[in-house]
């Protein structure tokens, strides 16, 4: 029942057509005859300036979002910008910095298992950001900074750990705390290399 | 702006096209694609990579659509439009298609535009319009239904 002609043909679509109200055809062929009809309808749409269009409206919508953000309420993202860090600073003191101290020390043997473990993390991290670079540039700028944003932090904390580790390389809490980061990290730029654009 | 393009590029010919059979024109397809961009620029904080960019983009879009079609109050009866007929005095099947098509209730007719004309797979439109895969294909089974009823015993038979 189904011709190859007719779909490019309308003449041959028509006899088709023909064909299968005279036969009485199964609900089936009715079917196939739609479908293949319908995928015809895939023809290729022509928008040439479309894409210009579009360009002009991000652009528009990326300087009305600059502008928005500096001027109503910059005032007020500043301060919350500032509250946020201050804040963090004082946590980081208050609940971090104490228990260095105070914490459960490694043994000998588990130490280096988690150094070991640490030293893995970083190896795939340095791998990682190979392939994540590139693709971050690629990035539309919004993502890219939001990536960037993200792992800053994350290198911000692992380089805090790493500062208390030089004074107190067995503290149990705080290599928690860096193995956390680095699989953070690593989870991170796996995202950017398998998901990205 | 060159991931925008890019991904722009990559689909521009699905994205019209499904615009084009939800929408009925040509320029308001193009309005729903641009809006659909815009809309994806805005919220790509908020896409959390759970699913294809592409997949994401087409909700945007279908979303779009349905919002534009419930504003235009747009969809007309099958019954309510005269078939065409070609030069030949013979109607003409596709635009007949088309409107049996944009006749359909909207959740059906986006289904059946993706499934039918887009050839995306079942799991993805699911995902696209966010329902269940069992709703996806009652939604195509009840389309072919409808269309076949339609299609095959609306146009005089004479003419054909």
């Amino acid at each position: 029942m189904k011709d190859k002609n007719s779909r490019k043909h309308p003449e041959a679509w028509a006899d088709r057509f023909k064909q299968l109200r005279a036969d009485n055809s199964s609900e089936i062929a009715r079917d196939e005859f739609i479908l293949d009809l319908a995928k015809s309808l895939q023809e290729k749409e022509k928008a040439p300036l479309l894409w210009a269009k579009i360009e002009n409206n991000l652009r528009e919508e990326k300087q009305s979002k600059a502008v928005t953000f500096f001027r109503p309420h910059l005032l007020l993202r500043v301060a919350a910008v500032f509250i946020l860090v201050i804040g963090t600073g004082v946590l980081w003191q208050k609940f971090s910095a104490p228990q260095i101290s105070n914490s459960r020390i490694l043994s000998k043997n588990t130490l280096q298992k988690v150094i070991s473990t640490e030293k893995s993390y970083e190896a795939a991290i340095a791998e990682l950001e190979k392939l994540a670079s590139p693709k971050i540039e690629k990035m539309e700028l919004e993502l890219m900074f939001l990536y960037r944003d993200k792992l800053a932090i994350i290198d911000e904390q692992i380089e805090q750990c790493r500062e208390e580790l030089s004074e107190n390389p067995g503290n149990a809490h705080i290599r928690r705390y860096m193995l956390a980061a680095l699989q953070d990290k690593k989870e991170t730029l796996q995202e950017i290399v398998q998901n990205a654009i | 702006m060159q991931a925008f393009e890019n991904l722009y590029r990559a689909y521009e010919q699905q994205l019209l096209s499904t615009a084009h059979r939800m929408l009925g024109n040509t320029q308001d397809a193009e309005d729903a694609v641009q809006l659909a961009f815009l809309k994806l620029y805005r919220n790509i904080g908020k896409f959390k990579f759970k699913s294809k960019i592409s997949t994401y983009l087409f909700r945007i879009l279908l979303n779009v659509c349905f919002d534009q079609m419930k504003k235009k109050k747009q969809k007309i009866t099958y019954q309510q439009q005269p078939v065409p007929m070609s030069y030949s005095e013979k109607p003409d099947l596709k635009l007949h298609l088309e409107k049996a098509i944009a006749a359909l209730p909207e959740k059906m007719q986006a289904c059946f535009v993706l499934f039918a004309i887009q050839d995306l797979k079942q799991e993805e439109i699911s995902q696209i319009l966010d329902m269940k895969i069992g709703t996806v294909k009652a939604h195509i089974f009840a389309a072919k239904a409808k269309l076949r009823a339609t299609f095959f015993e609306s146009l005089p038979g004479e003419t054909v």
